[in-house]
């Protein structure tokens, strides 16, 4: 059987070394790589395409949650962090297995070989979406958004949002550089971002109530809010209520 | 101190039970021995049972302001023996009226007469009774308030303690810490030597220290320099830290850990959330009547998550005021990628 192809990321360079070291007692395991934060995290999953990964959850730049938002086909996670609120309740179900620091080499065993079990049924990263999905509603409001374009990762700091508009099944999130494209609902934003500042005016705008410019009445009972970038969106009667209600008109 | 009568329909029902029934089994008996008509001892009796019903709420307030915790027995005693003699004149005189104007009769006129001394005698016990209970009932409540009160108190008393626990050590960074120690056993030992070991002094000050004791800034920064050392032994050369401290400073009395969660605030925002070297640097200044402390880290601005100035600053602030009895004495100040805490450090504490 092939090895396992594994890739650690891990920002502190001790708590590699030592993963290192149990991985190398092991002889199922192949190690292709080691990156010290979520950025150099997404490029080299997408690079070398492992089929294992050691995650650490709180990094620098991003988190190992808002990192595996921007993988595609994710490959196996196994989190490996010192934070056990995020943790087991939920999770333990759905993430292949996670280990709380520190933790001895035959815990690692144990990881191993449900990731081998894994490997072999060749199961779909179902999980890893459902994983993230329960993230999803344990997150209180969210200060920042983490997107990627092309090769490039940028975080959103909210406040920096200017509205954002629904497709299919992703949304676009505008701001002043630009516009990104994210895998996630409408209702997630609506629901995950501080509701003083944002306010749904259309089944298809989230709007930013501080990138307001001007609001026309475009005809009779029908509304356009202008935004400071000189974006035109429509507003629809209920959006215009709530709209109404958050500015105290 | 709730008015028994005034709690609930039930109460206010039995108690006008009392006063109602007396007066229909008076006008029962009055009608049997065919002493009156028994319209006439109807109204007589309700009349009599409604004034010294409506009297009877009143005499609460009596034993509301005569509270035996705080009034002089003298005064009570003297409160209620005039209440008691106002109580049944007021009754008598009120009803008595009453009945004349509704049911001017002279045959009761007699029947009144007759029985007045009865009443006179009447009003004073019917007093007492009521008097002794709203008392009982005031203790009772007292009683139950106090149990309420007591295990409030507990309740705070104890998340008190849990919060200022919490405070000391953060769990975070104990198990990563532990976790780097697991790795240096293994690669180098020495230096696995020397982190359980300012681990173990860092941990000892600080679980052996009390929310409410005072430390020179020497001792504090010592022990801070203890959790630097450790974060600098997992961050490496990301981290760098520097002392920059008045030699009139160093015995300056300051609450004990009260730098460390603006240091773990530096750490969680400048080196945690930064993948550049970060340099922390303190402070700090003699100037009459107090010590101004600021601690300086840099942050990075594209990782977008500072918002507000978190739980640690804010629990400091809250201390610093309960200790110093002001509210101003930390401020924050955030430029493009600078973050600055300053702390002012009175000579006095709050006289109390």
């Amino acid at each position: 059987m092939d090895r396992i192809r594994t890739l650690i990321i891990d920002d502190e360079l001790l708590a590699r070394d030592l993963l290192k070291h149990y991985l190398s007692k092991d002889d199922r395991v192949e190690l292709i790589g080691e990156c010290s934060n979520g950025f150099e995290g997404v490029l080299a999953i997408q690079e070398l395409n492992p089929d294992l990964v050691f995650l650490d959850i709180q990094m620098p730049k991003i988190t190992g949650f808002e990192m595996l938002e921007l993988v595609q086909n994710p490959p196996v996670i196994i989190f490996s962090t010192a934070y056990d609120q995020y943790a087991i309740r939920a999770f333990e179900a759905n993430a292949i297995d996670y280990l709380l620091k520190p933790y001895p080499f035959e815990r690692v065993v144990v990881a191993l070989n449900k990731a081998t079990e894994k490997l072999a049924s060749k199961s779909t990263p179902l999980e890893i979406n459902k994983l993230i999905e329960t993230h999803d509603e344990e997150v209180g409001l969210l200060s920042r958004i983490v997107v990627k374009s092309g090769r490039k990762i940028q975080v959103i700091p909210v406040g920096s949002i200017s509205y954002i508009e629904s497709q299919d099944d992703f949304v676009m999130i505008y701001c002043k550089e630009g516009h990104y494209m994210k895998q996630k609902t409408m209702k997630f934003f609506e629901q995950h971002l501080d509701g003083n500042q944002f306010v749904r005016i259309h089944r298809s705008y989230l709007l930013n109530i501080t990138e307001i410019a001007e609001i026309q009445l475009y005809e009779k009972d029908s509304w356009v809010v202008v935004t400071k970038q000189g974006a035109k969106l429509k507003v629809s009667k209920t959006g215009y209520a709530n709209l109404k209600h958050m500015l105290k008109l | 101190m709730e008015h028994p009568i005034k709690v609930n329909r039930i109460s206010a029902l039995v108690y006008w039970l009392f006063p109602m029934g007396m007066a229909i089994a008076q006008a029962v008996f009055n009608n049997y021995y065919q002493i009156l008509p028994v319209s006439v001892a109807l109204m007589d009796g309700l009349t009599f049972g409604a004034v010294l019903g409506s009297l009877g709420i009143a005499v609460w307030y009596v034993v509301r302001y005569n509270d035996p915790e705080h009034s002089p027995g003298i005064q009570i005693f003297t409160s209620h023996v005039l209440a008691a003699l106002v109580f049944t004149a007021t009754w008598i005189l009120t009803s008595k009226l009453i009945v004349k104007i509704l049911f001017n009769d002279p045959q009761y006129d007699i029947y009144l007469n007759d029985q007045l001394p009865g009443r006179i005698f009447a009003g004073p016990i019917i007093y007492t009774l009521l008097v002794c209970f709203y008392y009982i009932d005031a203790y009772r409540q007292y009683n139950r308030e106090k149990h309420l009160k007591e295990s409030q108190l507990q309740l705070q008393i104890r998340k008190a303690q849990l919060s200022a626990l919490k405070s000391q050590i953060n769990p975070h960074f104990l198990f990563n810490s532990l976790n780097s120690i697991a790795s240096l056993t293994l690669t180098n030992p020495d230096k696995a030597h020397g982190m359980i070991i300012a681990l173990s002094d860092f941990m000892r000050y600080s679980l052996r220290k009390q929310q409410d004791d005072m430390v020179t800034l020497e001792v504090e920064l010592r022990n801070i320099g203890l959790y630097l050392q450790i974060e600098k032994i997992r961050f490496g050369n990301n981290l760098s830290y520097r002392f920059d401290v008045d030699e009139a400073c160093t015995q300056h009395l300051i609450p004990n850990l009260i730098l460390q969660p603006i240091f773990e605030n530096a750490i969680k925002y400048g080196i945690y959330e930064s993948s550049e070297p970060v340099e922390i640097v303190l402070e700090a200044r003699k100037f009459p009547g107090q010590m101004d402390i600021t601690v300086i880290n840099d942050f990075d601005p594209t990782a977008g998550s500072r918002q507000g100035e978190g739980v640690g600053l804010t629990n400091t602030k809250d201390r610093l005021s309960l200790l110093y009895g002001s509210t101003t004495l930390l401020q924050t100040e955030q430029n493009k990628n600078q973050f600055r805490v300053k702390m002012v450090i009175p000579d006095q504490l709050e006289t109390r």
